[in-house]
């Protein structure tokens, strides 16, 4: 099939990498689960918290003791730093490498001159992104899963709800792979478009942790995306998933618009 | 049936003020060897960027094999073969795979590929090796015959020789002739002029953007610019000779460009103390030399 040609050059380039963070995320969330579901850390967690300064158990509070439950424990796997770092690493990797980067390097001058269009070095950046993204979470989803089972704590509701908690997470660097590709059809530096995708990905995260604690930015709530990716909510049922990945999906579908149309009129290299 | 492979008609592209080609204009025929001849900078890479829809016009028309460019600028790229610049490849593939990976992309048969290979003496160690390991001078070969391994119905090469040794060099003009029999059209970019002037039916000299010349081969040499060394017995002091450009005069030798007619240059010639002439056969480089030098005086 020669359409996925290029998209499969891609993840071959990329599997390496993609099954690390496959096997680290599977793992973390094992261990997370399992070690929720076979001690009593919440008394334990309890003791340390109260122990902090009253900002710091205002922040910890919520991120920590809604989640000493095995569906919250599911959570705050979902929601660990390393692996929302991982995953947007391989996220941002992809537009920064195989358009800014192939600009750079110049074998993007001569894949445009193959019988190629741009529009499907686009489709096939996303698409194999996506991809790799969507086995990243699969390796949540089995760490949660086989240590819920194990533990037999695995109840249909709790895999619905864990399976579309990966669904949101998968949207989200979905579209932190599509904001970088709108940085990456602009430049024609990999190695600037991958730091400042890094930097936008830092700050939002940065003011979500803030925002609980610090009200003069409280404002940014609705124009942040990880507003729209919170799995101890969607787990405790105080949130609902649709609204979430329906405004996460738009702004994908805007970003992969942008992207396209710049990509598609730009001068290669530019 | 249309014999024009490529057309350009007043192609005009600026990068924001600075201009990369202007006003130029030209058409290749089917099976010709077209040279694109100018100095770095000259616009050469600009003009191929363009007919291949890299880059944008800012006006002018563009057809190559007889699709509109950009609008049908896929279409022509499956018949076409590219060789760029300093050809690069992907540094982390090997030869071989990189050469199955461009077959995969065209999801063709490479019917010539085999034979490119030996015809560039590639030896399987070459192959298996990583792009970024291959010396300059064979990561060329290899961007050669990836240009040339689906047999093109049109070739764009940009400074192909480049890197190449002289037994590659006559290898690459053996398949230029041999691709010129099978009816492919070569346009290719070159500053390098005896190869130009071996290989080339026309050329198009281009300077600072514009087209300054577009003439057969032939045609260009037959404006005879030739290079006059003329050697006096006696310092003579600055010496104009009717049809001759004094190009540099230093004691007795003196060195003229001369063009069109000699006949009233030889009879200036016999009233002044001549020790000895030297007047050899045109070659290109004169006639290059002396484009660019009757631009910059305009």
């Amino acid at each position: 099939m020669r359409s996925l040609t290029y998209p499969r050059f891609m993840l071959r380039q990329h599997v390496g990498f993609g099954a690390f963070s496959f096997v680290v995320v599977g793992v973390l969330q094992y261990l997370i689960v399992q070690l929720i579901t076979t001690e009593d850390t919440a008394t334990m967690v309890r003791g340390v918290i109260e122990q902090l300064p009253e900002r710091m158990r205002m922040i910890v509070s919520e991120q920590f003791i809604t989640r000493l439950t095995t569906g919250g424990a599911v959570a705050f796997g979902f929601s660990h730093p390393l692996a929302l770092a991982l995953l947007a690493i391989n996220a941002i990797q992809f537009p920064a490498r195989h358009v800014a980067g192939e600009i750079e390097g110049g074998t993007m001058e001569w894949l445009l001159a193959q019988p190629v269009a741009r529009l499907r070095v686009v489709l096939s950046v996303s698409g194999a992104g996506a991809v790799t993204l969507l086995a990243i979470v699969c390796g949540a989803w089995i760490g949660s899963l086989s240590a819920l089972a194990g533990a037999g704590a695995l109840v249909p509701d709790l895999l619905f709800k864990i399976l579309g908690v990966g669904f949101n997470l998968w949207i989200l660097m979905v579209l932190v792979m599509s904001y970088t590709l709108v940085l990456a059809a602009f430049a024609r530096d990999g190695g600037k478009v991958a730091l400042r995708a890094a930097a936008v990905t830092f700050v939002f995260y940065l003011l979500h942790v803030l925002v609980p604690i610090w009200d003069a930015i409280a404002f940014t709530r609705p124009f942040n995306f990880f507003t729209y990716y919170q799995p101890q909510k969607l787990i405790s049922g105080e949130r609902s998933i649709t609204l979430d990945v329906v405004v996460l999906a738009m702004v994908v579908a805007v970003c992969q618009l942008i992207a396209a149309r710049r990509f598609c009129r730009r001068d290669i290299p530019g | 049936m249309d014999n024009t492979v490529i057309s350009v008609d007043r192609l005009t592209k600026y990068y924001g003020r600075t201009v990369g080609v202007k006003d130029v204009s030209f058409a290749v025929e089917r099976g010709e060897i077209f040279g694109f001849l100018g100095p770095n900078g000259a616009g050469k890479t600009t003009t191929i960027r363009l007919l291949l829809g890299l880059i944008r016009a800012t006006s002018g028309t563009i057809s190559v094999l007889g699709q509109p460019v950009p609008a049908g600028s896929l279409a022509a790229r499956k018949r076409c073969g590219y060789l760029p610049g300093d050809f690069e490849g992907y540094a982390h593939l090997t030869a071989a795979e990189f050469l199955r990976f461009a077959a995969e992309l065209r999801g063709a048969e490479t019917p010539a590929q085999r034979e490119l290979l030996e015809q560039f003496r590639f030896s399987q160690a070459d192959l298996g090796r990583k792009i970024k390991h291959l010396s300059h001078g064979t990561r060329q070969k290899l961007g050669i015959v990836q240009a040339f391994f689906h047999r093109p119905e049109l070739a764009i090469l940009d400074e192909p020789t480049g890197g190449l040794d002289p037994l590659m060099q006559e290898a690459f003009y053996e398949l230029l002739r041999r691709a010129q029999d099978d009816g492919c059209t070569v346009f290719f970019s070159s500053h390098v002029l005896p190869e130009v002037e071996k290989t080339c039916h026309r050329v198009a000299i281009i300077r600072e953007g514009e087209v300054v010349a577009l003439e057969t081969l032939d045609a260009l040499k037959q404006r005879r610019f030739r290079r006059l060394s003329v050697t006096y017995r006696e310092p003579v002091g600055r010496v104009e000779l009717p049809g001759a450009t004094l190009v540099k005069q230093e004691g007795k030798l003196a060195e003229y460009l001369v063009e069109g007619e000699i006949a009233p240059l030889l009879q200036a010639l016999s009233g002044l103390p001549v020790a000895d002439i030297v007047f050899p056969e045109a070659d290109l480089e004169e006639v290059f030399m002396a484009y660019y030098r009757r631009s910059e005086r305009a």
